[in-house]
């Protein structure tokens, strides 16, 4: 009995092992409190294991994983009723001091380095995060952290193709507006010195 | 391929989700639509920087050392509680037992809602039953079909009928003047009972 239940337990970290910080950076940017990501990992992972035997080996473990992460970052988000305390109070303030310039202009963001750049757009990621809806913020981020495909993405949770392409278009708007804002304000501030 | 048409389909086009005829159409559009091909460039450049932006992170090792750690002890319990599913150690019976009891478990837990909506709707039918079982059973016995005392008072009463019409001319006193003459009817009916 043992000696299955260690071959079990050792398939089931082969499989982990690669995705492991993908799962880790998903879990950081979906959860609004980072403190509670470690507890959504471990119970994630937990689950999966306790579900490992209806696991197929035709499906994808890595979609497999992230569904199943993704119920449980919402199921901590929504226990701690945060999502919309920061999608109401935290925009309007943040996004308040951003607007310096009314239009964006093309090709901005070229005058800073790429390590300037990550610094600024940091911020501005973790803002542009917060003005998403909780099923926009997940599409987007399965799709540029987990890489699943559409139909992987409708599947992890729930709702259809359509919708998918709907939300991903709408986050990527979003995100492309603060982060233009943010990219913007650093140059006005450089320009001038400050 | 209009413009609009090429534009709605951008992102998709970029996450390499259509088939490839609609992707030659948009290539093909593209390189005859300045506008286009700028626009295509400027959200590729943009969902690259997002990604490469959105995946900076790293693992921590000493919470994926906790978390393995925490995999391998529960495995032994991971097994045991698949073990009926898995390994017969009792009877046949005893095997079969446990295989449906895997299988209705199995079922439960794909579709809970749907079980519980089978279940509500099975109690509703209970429900609906016995509510209707009740006026139909009131509204037969009021429709009069007698109880046995009453059965057994008619038949009494009949006998008591048939007595009277069978001995009436006997029984009337001797003292009694000049009876009536029996009519034909009653003696036929004397004669039919006689017999």
């Amino acid at each position: 009995m043992s000696e299955t239940a260690t071959s079990d337990a050792d398939r089931f970290l082969a499989l982990l092992g690669p995705i492991e910080r993908d799962l880790e950076t998903y879990c950081r940017r979906l959860i609004w409190e980072p403190q509670e990501a470690p507890d959504a990992l471990q119970n994630a992972v937990m689950r999966a294991f306790a579900a490992f035997d209806r696991y197929r080996e035709s499906a994808s473990f890595r979609a497999w994983m992230f569904k199943i992460l993704t119920h449980e970052a919402f199921a901590l988000n929504r226990k701690h009723a945060r999502i919309a305390r920061h999608e109401f109070q935290l925009e309007p303030e943040e996004l308040a001091r951003l607007p310096l310039v009314e239009e964006p202009a093309q090709g901005e963001g070229r005058a800073l380095s790429n390590e300037a750049l990550n610094e600024v757009l940091e911020p501005a990621l973790v803002t542009g995060l917060k003005t998403l809806t909780d099923t926009e913020r997940a599409v987007l981020l399965l799709r540029a952290i987990g890489e699943l495909r559409y139909r992987e993405i409708s599947e992890a949770l729930g709702i259809p193709l359509g919708s998918v392409m709907g939300n991903l278009s709408r986050a990527r708007q979003k995100m492309r507006a603060c982060m233009a804002r943010s990219a913007r304000r650093a140059n006005l501030l450089k320009e001038n010195g400050i | 391929m209009t413009c609009d048409e090429v534009q709605a389909l951008e992102g998709a086009c970029l996450d390499s989700e259509l088939d490839t005829r609609t992707t030659l159409e948009i290539e093909q559009h593209l390189r005859s639509c300045p506008g286009c091909a700028r626009l295509f460039a400027e959200e590729h450049k943009l969902a690259a920087r997002l990604k490469a932006a959105l995946n900076l992170g790293s693992r921590t090792p000493a919470l994926w050392e906790h978390i393995e750690r925490s995999v391998v002890a529960a495995a032994p319990c991971n097994l045991r509680s698949r073990l009926p599913n898995r390994v017969s150690h009792g009877s046949k019976g005893q095997t079969l037992f446990y295989a449906l009891r895997g299988q209705l478990e199995a079922a439960l837990r794909r579709a809970p809602a749907a079980w519980a909506g089978l279940a509500l709707a099975w109690g509703v039918i209970l429900v609906l039953d016995l509510t209707a079982r009740e006026p139909n059973a009131r509204l037969v016995t009021a429709q009069g079909v007698p109880s046995a005392s009453e059965m057994r008072f008619a038949w009494k009463q009949k006998q008591l009928l048939m007595a009277d019409l069978a001995f009436a001319p006997e029984s009337v006193p001797a003292e009694k003047a000049e009876p009536a003459p029996p009519s034909p009817q009653s003696s036929r009916q004397r004669e039919t009972l006689n017999t």
